[in-house]
């Protein structure tokens, strides 16, 4: 048994110490960090360009008090917002001209016209070389809305103040109850379930590869028949895929640990701006962590199997590709079905899809983050995984056997069959 | 002792679907020998010694090394270099031996030093912190030559082990597998070529089509033909060598012949026929070699065969390629 410690020493040193794992261990997060840190700078940059904006106001109401909601200020203590007021008793089509001659050349921004009856029909129109600006438009319109509603309000002798807070909307908090007895607020802690439900495809995927992508390796480099002349193929393979799976638990911790510094850099910057900001913070429990490694390993474990044995069937990575397609198609089945999970967690044909070992790293590990299914489902989920990994690895070390010392042409399903009884 | 033969292979046979790879195959290695495992290419060999390392597993018949049953522990005492070989490209020359050392279960300070001595023997010591891709083939050949024996085997198998070695490398590895025997350490290995086999082995075992042909000590093997065998090295005339009188069939090795004579033809004779009209260098009255013998016995020469199963293995390629 001594001689599996070797083996699995080798492919995890190897693969760590090389400049893969580097550039994805580390880049990654300090990728992340550097989005996180450049979005944050520029969602509290103020923009540091006056708007110049001339307002034509047929009914003579709503242009002051439209001017004064605009209060917002730039770094250098200037107003956003510069607006002119045109007051000229010259035909409309006149002044129009002349305001667009202005935009053109650059000295306004744009021109906005409230129509004569704004009050009663909102009819206002904005003139400028760019109306794109979605959040420009949101804006105008919002402003615009809350004057003339107000205006409104008061020529009914109503107090706007008064209805403002009779018409307050209402908010409907979600809590879940769980098993445990403890409530928790489960829409951030979604999102925090689904991206790690992503983490789990993707790294189940990609380490899997990269076991098959190993053999390949041993087989292509003619090294393998030399460490069988130490060591059994099982204890090879077995080697390999503990080896691998280590690599990934060392990313993860890698990982874990940035983020946690992220998330803190995160929230300390969050709460200059906001100053409940912990509050908002999703409360993810433990247990979900822990679920998380439990099925990364097992479906790790199962689909390493399978990739191994593709590996020691095909002779080089072109050939892998074509036959790898199956296996990799297994694990994006549940990517497809996620929205399914999310809408009807315990209904049978969800229940039912998660039982099956190949969907159940994602499928069961969605529904435990979602509605924590009854233990007995969780248990025999996993029972069951354990049961086909059993099966995988018997067959997959009898395929992996024959297939490392076979080169030349890909076997056919069935020469495939028939090596199961060669070994 | 447990038992004077290192290896016994009895009665072992292993198909490949209708494909017989190795069919009844038994043979004794006597210790401390140097055993020739000849034939041509795809008569069995590499599949006959994957069984004796337990890498293949064989459809019936019984292997015993040491004295033992062969089981996956005893892959400690037996020293393996396939025909099919190769290193991690991206390890380090050090990093690598010690890994296999390791695997092999020898201690770390003890695979170090023993690292340091094969490479210092093969001329490799300043290639230690290299990587392996930046080797020559025949650098890389001598590094996995040292993984074979750098446990000190009391069993060494080499399947090829001279295939794709330049003549200076094919020599070091010769003379160190002869230090081997001197030892007292039993080396089997296999080989096409039967001429190095002649020079090197004092054991063999012939193989052809999955089936033993013939084993034993060479030197009683070779005294079973008796000296009927006269290898010329001659410039000139060459009629002789179509003499119906005395020969009965002859070989053209470019720089000399073999010739078989006619049971009870007279060596002297030929020597008197021949000395007229051909300047003789040499002439001597021997044995008749290995490629002689494998040709008397199964009717082709070991190299017509290699051509014929060369043949068969490229029709094999192309058909698959379409």
């Amino acid at each position: 048994m001594k001689k599996i410690f070797y083996i699995i020493k080798r492919e995890y040193l190897q693969r760590v110490r090389s400049k893969l794992f580097l550039v994805g261990t580390i880049l990654t997060p300090l990728l992340l960090v550097g989005i996180i840190f450049i979005s944050i700078k520029f969602s509290t940059m103020k923009t540091s360009v006056q708007h110049n904006i001339a307002l034509i106001d047929l009914s003579g109401q709503v242009a002051q008090p439209f001017a004064g909601a605009f209060t917002d200020k730039l770094d250098d203590g200037k107003p956003q917002y510069n607006f002119q007021f045109i007051n000229e008793n010259r035909p409309l089509e006149q002044i129009q001209g002349e305001l667009s001659k202005r935009v053109m050349s650059r000295q306004l921004d744009g021109y906005m016209v409230f129509s004569k009856n704004v009050l009663e029909d909102g009819k206002a129109e904005y003139h400028a070389r760019n109306v794109a600006d979605l959040t420009e438009r949101a804006i105008y319109s919002q402003t615009l809305s809350n004057l003339i509603t107000n205006l409104r309000l008061r020529k009914e002798g109503l107090d706007p103040a008064k209805i403002e807070g009779l018409t307050r909307k209402a908010r409907v908090t979600m809590l879940k109850i769980s098993e445990s007895g403890d409530k928790e607020e489960r829409g951030q802690t979604f999102g925090v379930s689904y991206v790690l439900m992503m983490i789990l495809y993707t790294t189940i995927l990609m380490y899997g590869i990269t076991v098959m992508r190993s053999v390949i390796e041993e087989k292509t480099s003619r090294v393998v028949e030399i460490m069988l002349s130490a060591v059994r193929p099982t204890e090879l393979m077995a080697g390999k895929i503990i080896g691998v799976s280590l690599v990934a638990m060392t990313q993860y911790l890698i990982w874990a640990a940035a983020g946690t510094l992220i998330f803190g850099y995160g929230l300390a910057a969050a709460s200059s701006v906001l100053p409940n900001a912990a509050g908002y913070l999703p409360k993810i429990p433990p247990y979900v962590f822990v679920y998380f490694v439990v099925f990364f390993l097992l479906g790790f474990l199962l689909y390493a199997t399978l990739y191994a044995a593709i590996g020691a069937m095909v002779n080089n990575d072109q050939e892998a590709q074509q036959v790898q397609m199956p296996v990799t198609m297994l694990i994006v089945v549940p990517i497809i079905m996620v929205g399914l999970v999310i809408r009807t967690p315990d209904s049978p044909t969800v229940v039912a899809l998660s039982m099956v070992p190949f969907f159940a790293p994602i499928l069961m590990f969605m529904r435990i983050t979602i509605q924590t299914p009854p233990w007995t489902q969780i248990v025999a989920c996993i029972a069951l995984m354990l049961a086909t990994i059993g099966l995988l690895i018997w067959l997959s070390a009898k395929i992996y056997r024959v297939g490392i010392l076979m080169y030349g042409k890909r076997p056919s399903l069935p020469e495939l069959m028939r090596w199961l009884r060669y070994s | 002792m447990e038992s004077s033969e290192t290896l016994k292979v009895e009665n072992v046979s292993k198909r490949f679907d209708s494909f017989t790879a190795v069919d009844a195959l038994s043979l004794q290695v006597p210790r401390g020998t140097m055993y020739g495992f000849l034939g041509p290419n795809g008569a069995g060999k590499t599949t006959t010694i994957r069984m004796i390392m337990n890498i293949t597993i064989p459809d019936s018949g019984h292997i015993e090394i040491l004295g033992q049953r062969m089981t996956e522990d005893l892959k400690r005492h037996i020293g393996y270099l396939p025909e099919e070989r190769g290193l991690y490209p991206k390890m380090k020359v050090g990093e690598t031996l010690l890994f296999f050392g390791e695997v092999k279960g020898m201690k770390a300070s003890e695979a170090k030093s023993k690292i340091d001595y094969w490479l210092r023997k093969m001329e490799l010591v300043e290639w230690k912190e290299k990587k392996v891709n930046e080797l020559s083939k025949g650098m890389q050949q001598k590094i996995q030559f040292i993984t074979t024996v750098m446990n000190d085997p009391d069993l060494i198998i080499l399947d090829e082990p001279f295939s794709g070695l330049d003549p200076v490398n094919a020599d070091v590895l010769k003379d160190i597998m002869l230090d081997f025997k001197k030892q007292g350490r039993t080396i089997i290995f296999s080989t096409h070529r039967m001429e190095q086999v002649e020079k090197l082995c004092d054991h063999i075992c012939l193989i052809n089509k999955a089936k033993k042909v013939l084993d034993g000590s060479l030197r009683e093997i070779k005294r079973g033909y008796g000296k009927n065998t006269v290898v010329v090295e001659y410039q000139g005339d060459n009629s002789f060598v179509s003499d119906g009188r005395f020969i009965q069939s002859s070989n053209d090795y470019g720089n000399f012949v073999e010739l078989k004579l006619k049971p009870g033809a007279n060596p002297q004779e030929l020597l008197r026929s021949m000395v007229d009209k051909t300047t003789i260098s040499r002439f001597e009255v021997t044995e008749p070699s290995l490629n002689e013998i494998f040709k008397e016995i199964v009717g082709q020469s070991v190299e017509q065969l290699n051509a014929e199963n060369q043949e068969r293995h490229q029709a094999m390629f192309s058909a698959a390629a379409r």
